[in-house]
């Protein structure tokens, strides 16, 4: 603990240093961020989680609301119930827990790419993203999911899936594995804003038909499974003397930190599973939750709230479980991260701020 | 009906609205089925003081411009015919409909029917009808006389009708 | 210089990389996610008496309609289920609604004695492998069972959303038959969803524009059975009425209760003019709160009491404008393109709803109450007359369709603008007025 005070104490001198010194070049000092050698135990993490939520308790239905009268339930005649004419949702085909084939890699979203690879890739004509080149506005399609990339409609009898996934056949020459048939699985249909009647009217006509591509002739490449922690994206001569002052320092005893891309990674890994009341009071609220990860980057123990901005409690509540859920429900076998650089993810705070999902 | 007719029938109401009140049109009775021993059925649109002629010869409506509540100068002229009729026909007194086409939220156009009936109103009350002889109501868009959604339909909504009542007040 | 900076940077983010190496967790901030509804599932509930099953079955059914009809929610079907629920008390196997990606479960128990009947449920978060609330219990009567299951509804809902719900909540319209030129209109009041419709009135004369009390057992509406239009009360459970303003030379009408319900606010025209006046509901005397020669009409007050939003066209056209509840100076709030008509404060007091006519076409839209962040949620030939839902979430309003047989009908949209539908309604719909949560 010591040495932590120690360090801190060195680098808020740093930062007023050079806050000073910086402030002396210039009119006024770039803004920049500290968040990075605060330090928060997980024992507060566990004293903020207490004072904010109480353990609820798993009662028995004990009724705690007294019983609604139904005496004065209006005497009107009550009719049949129409037979429900439910749609089938998609995801009607559940995927069976435990007979999935060894899934392709994941296919990358064009975003994924740019910090991997220096020049931008164009999107893989599987995902068939649709984004028109020549236009600064983002083609509107009516589509009922919102998504942070678009996604064209999928082949009608496709499954909804996060992996995309061809069909394939068994083949009829030999081959030393036998490969199973699999149903070819696409993303949702998905459009980047949502599509209000009013929006739809007047929204731009596509310059082009949409290609009905699902099935691509050659196949992405999987993105290389990398270590890398170059930053890629620097431009400026700051940036660039930084990488170099960066190459040429030691190592931190535990290891490099993880690279932008292994965050945005994660980030992306997330936020597919983030669902967004837009409509909702909690999309005024952003919440921090905290968690744990194990060595196979499963969550291990509770999802915890660490504060929140905005809303009342109730709201907050909200925007708390739908965070919890997309952190849980889009682990699936673990998030994908360096095991050599656990120490550095083994606790994860993730901040989720709605706030420009509002304005879609 | 031409402009030219419009004139003409002008001219003669205000021809006979220099007669005397012992002119031949005064009404026998309210209903306008007396006769003066002219040679045309009584109530008919040839009996110069029945509902019927007040409707098709003299003209019972005026028309409006869109979102507006300004008398044209072909609705004044409308207008002065009626306020004739009924100063001949002082057995009747009248309510005037305000009306609105449906390119507008129900309430508005309400209001909107109100101030046309008013303009209607008060143009006639200025040629000398009494303010207690005359009626306003607005239907707004409820009550529309055609039903495509068109302009040609919608110039024909605008409209005050004037609707003669036999006269029970006095 | 720059070598510097660089460097005194370094030594920070040395420094920060050591300290988070020990201490510090990883950090990322999401600010993008997916809107799409919450896919959940609602196995029948568990009869636990004989001849409950039905009803059981049914209940699971009206819950699940509901929570569909949100848009919100998307329901895993029966057939999808791994694991099947046969005892309300027995843990939920949450692994096998994780397997097809239920998000949330509702589980739930029914029995029956004699006219009694009783419905139990809980509501558990799959993937936090956790109940959300207590369950909880409803006493009935079978008659009222479509009641009981909209209870739930609302109950998961809310547990889910954190916000009110709207599913045991009626709605007063306007019913409509005949032709476009000859329309016959009588009130009706129906549940949200379109069951149990009952008419309040005969067709003999035009009625417009019902609207509900704060308590719902109130109706105020428009009605032309003078022969001039005036605004009138009605009893719902006797279906009793009376005039309320009948002032010789002057037509009243878009009246609406004010969030006490001691007081009603209406347009009143006197010689072409028309002007927003209060009166008490129990009373004669009106108050006039706007004074200018121009067309002052369709107020809505604020559900805190303190102000009223309403439409005038002293501008030259009609905009939207605010003023104290007292009456007093108002301002302008509606600035876009286009006329703004009806605006309607939201129950959360966040929004105002309105209609927008622009370029020919007219919108449903919402914005803040002082006029910014004005979104349009729908267009069409004919849009008009929005109502919220009792929690602000929902907004109906009539839409008409266009030519000599047009015909109204009533629909509903998310505030979002997401899930845009008709409510079934048999014939001719117009003006839905919204009932508080009963």
């Amino acid at each position: 603990m010591h040495i932590g005070h120690y360090i801190s104490g060195a680098a808020h001198a740093g930062v007023i240093g050079w806050a000073l010194w910086g402030g002396a070049f210039r009119d006024e000092p770039p803004p920049f961020e500290v968040s990075g050698v605060s330090i928060v135990t997980t024992e507060q993490f566990e004293a903020a989680l207490a004072a904010e939520r109480a353990p609820q308790p798993e009662t028995d239905v004990t009724a705690p609301q007294a019983p609604t009268q139904a005496d004065d339930v209006p005497s009107l005649t009550s009719q049949t119930d129409d037979a429900p004419a439910l749609e089938t949702p998609d995801s009607a085909e559940a995927p069976e827990p435990d007979a999935t084939p060894t899934p392709p890699e994941e296919v990358p979203a064009p975003s994924q790419l740019t910090d991997v690879a220096p020049t931008l890739e164009p999107p893989s004509e599987e995902m068939a993203v649709l984004i028109p080149r020549d236009t600064t506005r983002p083609m509107v399609r009516p589509a009922d999911r919102v998504a942070p990339e678009p996604v064209a409609p999928p082949e009608p009898d496709t499954v909804v899936d996060d992996v995309v996934k061809e069909t394939t056949t068994p083949d009829d020459s030999v081959s030393e594995t036998v490969a199973e048939p699999e149903e070819a699985t696409a993303p949702e249909a998905a459009t980047t804003e949502i599509v209000t009647e009013a929006k739809e009217q007047v929204a731009l006509a596509p310059k082009a038909s949409i290609r009905p591509v699902l099935r691509p002739a050659s196949r992405p490449k999987p993105p290389a499974e990398t270590t890398t922690d170059t930053p890629s994206s620097s431009s400026s001569s700051t940036d660039a003397a930084v990488a170099e002052a960066l190459a040429e320092t030691p190592a931190a005893p535990s290891g490099p930190p993880l690279s932008q891309g292994e965050k945005d990674s994660m980030r992306v890994s997330v936020q597919k599973c983030w669902v967004v009341d837009v409509g909702g009071q909690s999309a005024n609220v952003t919440v921090t939750v905290g968690f744990s990860l194990d060595r196979d980057g499963k969550v291990k123990g509770p999802v915890t709230l660490l504060s929140s901005d905005g809303g009342d409690s109730k709201a907050v509540d909200t925007a708390f479980q739908s965070a919890r859920r997309a952190i849980l429900r889009c682990q699936k076998g673990g998030y994908k991260l360096p095991i050599e650089k656990y120490d550095h993810w083994r606790e994860i705070e993730i901040t989720f701020n709605p706030e420009k999902m509002r304005l879609k | 009906m031409s402009s030219f007719s419009k004139v003409a029938l002008l001219l003669a109401g205000l021809a006979l609205g220099a007669c005397s009140n012992s002119g031949i049109f005064d009404p026998d009775d309210a209903s306008g089925s007396g006769t003066s021993g002219a040679n045309y059925e009584a109530g008919s649109v040839d009996d110069p003081t029945s509902v019927a002629y007040f409707q098709q010869n003299v003209g019972d409506r005026v028309l409006f411009q869109v979102d507006q509540s300004v008398l044209t100068e072909e609705a004044k002229l409308v207008l002065l015919s009626q306020a004739n009729w009924l100063l001949e026909n002082s057995a009747y007194s009248a309510v005037i409909e305000g009306h609105a086409d449906e390119q507008g939220t129900r309430e508005y156009n309400l209001a909107l029917g109100a101030r046309r009936a008013s303009a209607a109103k008060e143009f006639l009350v200025s040629r000398g009808i009494a303010d207690n002889r005359l009626r306003t109501v607005s239907y707004g868009k409820e009550r529309p006389l055609e039903v495509c959604s068109a302009e040609a339909c919608y110039t024909k909504n605008r409209r005050a009708v004037t609707i003669l009542q036999a006269d029970l007040t006095g | 210089m720059m070598r510097l900076l660089a460097t005194l940077l370094i030594g920070l983010m040395v420094l920060g990389q050591m300290a988070q190496a020990q201490n510090g967790p990883l950090r990322i901030e999401i600010t993008d996610g997916v809107i799409e509804p919450l896919p959940y599932a609602v196995p029948d509930f568990v009869a636990e008496t004989s001849g409950a099953a039905e009803l059981a079955s049914n209940l699971a059914r009206v819950v699940a309609e509901d929570l569909n009809g949100t848009g919100l929610f998307r329901e895993i079907p029966a057939k999808a289920h791994i694991s099947q629920i046969t005892n309300f008390a027995s843990p939920v196997q949450f692994a096998d609604w994780k397997a097809i990606n239920a998000q949330a479960l509702v589980s739930g128990a029914v029995s029956v004695s004699g006219n009694d009947l009783e419905v139990k449920f809980r509501v558990y978060d799959v993937f936090a492998g956790q109940e959300l609330g207590n369950g909880l219990r409803f006493k009935g009567t079978t008659e009222g069972w479509r009641r009981m299951g909209h209870k739930v509804a609302d109950a998961v809902y809310s547990r889910i959303t954190g916000e009110g719900g709207y599913f045991d909540s009626r709605v007063v319209f306007v019913s409509e038959s005949g032709p476009k030129n000859d329309r016959r209109k009588r009130l009706a009041i129906m549940d949200y969803d379109g069951a149990n419709l009952q008419y309040l009135t005969d067709s003999s004369a035009i009625v417009l524009a019902p609207r509900f009390s704060p308590t719902g057992d109130k109706v105020l509406y428009t009605s032309y059975e003078t022969g001039f239009p005036r605004v009138f009360v009605l009893d719902v459970g006797s279906v009793e009425r009376r005039v309320l303003q009948d002032q010789a030379g002057t037509m009243s009408f878009a009246p609406r209760f004010s969030p006490d319900g001691k007081s009603v606010l209406m347009s009143i025209t006197q010689n072409g003019n028309t002007d927003i006046h209060t009166m008490p509901v129990n009373g004669r005397q009106t108050k006039r709160l706007t004074s200018s020669p121009s067309i002052d009409t369709a107020p809505s007050i604020s559900p805190d009491g303190q102000q009223i939003v309403f439409e005038s066209d002293r501008s030259g056209n009609q905009q939207l404008y605010v003023m104290p509840a007292g009456g007093g100076e108002p301002k302008r709030i509606s600035f876009g393109q286009g006329r703004y008509g009806t605006p309607v404060w939201s129950p959360r007091g966040d929004l105002i709803a309105f209609t927008k006519q622009n370029k020919g076409r007219f919108h449903i839209g919402v914005m803040r109450t002082d006029g910014s962040e004005e979104r349009l949620l729908t267009a069409s030939f004919l849009d008009e007359g929005p109502s919220w839902a009792p929690n602000g979430r929902v907004i109906m309003f009539t839409r008409e369709t266009q030519g000599s047989d047009g015909t109204a009908a009533l629909y509903s949209v998310d505030v979002s603008g997401r899930n845009l539908k008709k409510v079934k309604v048999q014939g001719g719909a117009s003006d839905p007025a919204w009932s508080p949560l009963q």
